[in-house]
């Protein structure tokens, strides 16, 4: 059932994106720039965000997630209006993520205080059973945003802060770029859609 | 749907067909080299066989209600094996691949051209005036470590604006330090009084920080001046911050009165007894647009009604303008008065 599910949005050219990464990374800015939408008036997101753009005959659903799991209270995995209620973020993220065909990591490269916990962040999703099962083998796009930014860091320092060498289970790939000007956000997304085409056999 | 003869059957069936298609894509794949890469004849020739890849995956994804678990595997693995004959072949046909993300080589670092350190560093504002160390009178200013100072420098660009680890300082940038797109952080900071508005320049026309980053700050005032772009801060205690911006973040701060010219909704995560106002009078940074200070959004406070942690500051019960024109003025250099003005020391 899931397979004939997963071929007819095969055939309807469609892709599931998936961007994560910590508050203020940037990711609804990213996400706004792609879609031409003004980026002056993004609020921060309580919840997730999807959105769907056209990109060379596929349609992409971005979705984006607030910062995830390790904060030391995990209230943010509380739903809005479900408060008491039984389900969580969490619960909606792992459905999400059965669906998920790419994986675009977001880190802050002006954000060196907290470059400790993105990488535990991210090295903890990436053990999650359900990226392991249904992303293994995708490759995982570090969008190294707010590098128009004097002072931030280096493709080379985020690899060492975030550990990108010690990740075995997926290709990495890691991508500066700027919400802010644009730069490099296209080609990111392209090399994103290249990828999980290779890898889910679409023609 | 289908009985157990007839699995048998669709076994073998499967089984014949597979690997007379297995060799025929393999055969393609050999002779891809072969044929000539103009007018995209390689390229065409390349996107038959993946198709003809992806219909045998297809195939092997369908085949799993009568393949046993075990047969699945070796058919999955050995297209497997197809596909990456061909991204081998294809790589060496073509050995630059679309994209390649390589780290760009740290240029701006040694690009020496950048204004000497002292432009950089923090002077005393005592007299509104950028003086040197001033008369070696305490409180003395911390230098400004450019790129975060010490043993990491060669990895951070001198724009970035870092203040780390003082106590009972008053803090000002000189009067032409350019902040465009820099980031600024202020770190632990302990009785401080800190002014990252030019002191000469107009507030409205001085160049905006990037992004600005406050943590572990207590008992300080903090005069941020404009940001074009989020503050986030973390760990504020019995503080006075004015900030103009285009998003504010607020984790884990107590008593700690934000005065804002923000764009979108502050957001407060684990705060206590925080509360907001507007720009002071004579503070006003001249940004354009609605000024949502007051729409604050309580990340933890996610029922109907007010959220407990934080409020409103009343009109009378924010700093008068003279104060903070005498703080940001004259007597800037007296950081306990500065501070018992505010109620903070």
């Amino acid at each position: 059932m899931l397979s004939i599910l997963r071929k007819a949005r095969l055939k309807d050219k469609e892709l599931r994106i998936l961007m994560l990464g910590l508050d203020n990374a940037g990711k609804t800015t990213i996400v706004k720039k792609i879609m031409g939408e003004d980026i002056n008036t993004v609020s921060p997101t309580l919840g997730f965000i999807i959105k769907t753009i056209d990109y060379e005959g596929y349609k992409l659903n971005i979705c984006e997630w607030p910062y995830l799991t390790t904060r030391p209270n995990n209230h943010q995995l509380t739903v809005a209006g479900d408060v008491g209620g039984q389900k969580t973020l969490r619960s909606y993220w792992r459905n999400y993520f059965e669906k998920t065909d790419a994986l675009i990591w977001v880190v802050d490269a002006t954000d060196r205080l907290r470059i400790a916990d993105c990488r535990e962040e991210l090295h903890g999703l990436l053990q999650e059973e359900v990226v392991e099962k249904r992303l293994s083998g995708a490759s995982l796009l570090v969008f190294a945003n707010k590098t128009d930014v004097e002072g931030c860091m280096t493709a080379e320092e985020l690899k060492d802060g975030l550990n990108l060498d010690e990740i075995r289970t997926h290709q990495w790939n890691i991508l500066r770029c700027s919400a802010v000007t644009g730069q490099n956000l296209k080609e990111g997304l392209a090399w994103v859609v290249d990828d999980a085409k290779a890898r889910l056999f679409l023609y | 749907m289908i009985n157990m003869a007839h699995q048998e059957d669709a076994k073998e069936r499967f089984y014949r067909n597979f690997r007379m298609q297995q060799a025929n894509i393999q055969e393609q794949i050999t002779h891809l080299p072969s044929i000539a890469p103009v007018a995209g004849e390689r390229q065409d020739a390349t996107e038959v066989i993946l198709t003809n890849i992806s219909r045998l995956t297809n195939d092997v994804r369908d085949a799993t209600h009568f393949l046993p678990a075990y047969d699945h595997r070796v058919y999955t693995d050995a297209v497997n094996t197809l596909r990456k004959e061909l991204d081998e072949t294809t790589a060496k046909l073509a050995p630059k691949s679309r994209f390649q993300f390589r780290p760009r080589p740290p240029a701006a670092v040694d690009g020496d051209d950048a204004p000497k350190s002292d432009s950089r560093r923090l002077v005393n504002n005592r007299d509104g005036t950028k003086g040197e160390k001033t008369n070696g009178q305490p409180p003395i200013s911390p230098p400004l470590s450019p790129g975060g100072g010490g043993s990491r420098g060669r990895s951070r660009s001198p724009r970035a604006i870092k203040v780390e680890g003082e106590r009972d300082a008053v803090i000002t940038l000189p009067a032409d330090h350019s902040r465009t797109s820099s980031a600024g952080q202020l770190i632990d900071l302990s009785s401080c009084v800190v002014n990252l508005c030019s002191p000469t320049v107009e507030a409205s026309r001085a160049a905006p920080f990037a992004s600005l980053m406050l943590k572990g700050v207590e008992k300080s005032v903090v005069v941020a001046g404009h940001v074009d772009g989020p503050v986030h801060v973390t760990g504020l205690k019995r503080c006075v911050v004015v900030v103009t911006a285009r998003q504010v973040r607020i984790h884990d701060c107590e008593e700690v009165d934000f005065y804002l010219w923000v764009r979108s909704e502050p957001i407060i995560e684990g705060c206590k007894g925080v509360r907001f106002a507007p720009l002071p009078e004579g503070m006003e940074t001249g940004a354009e647009g609605e000024n949502k200070w007051k729409e604050v959004k309580d990340f933890l406070w996610l029922k109907e009604g007010q959220s407990p942690n934080w409020g409103v500051l009343g009109e009378g019960e924010r700093v008068k303008g003279e104060v903070w024109r005498g703080a940001m003025g004259d007597e800037g250099g007296d950081v306990k008065g500065v501070l018992g003005r505010f109620g903070i020391a």
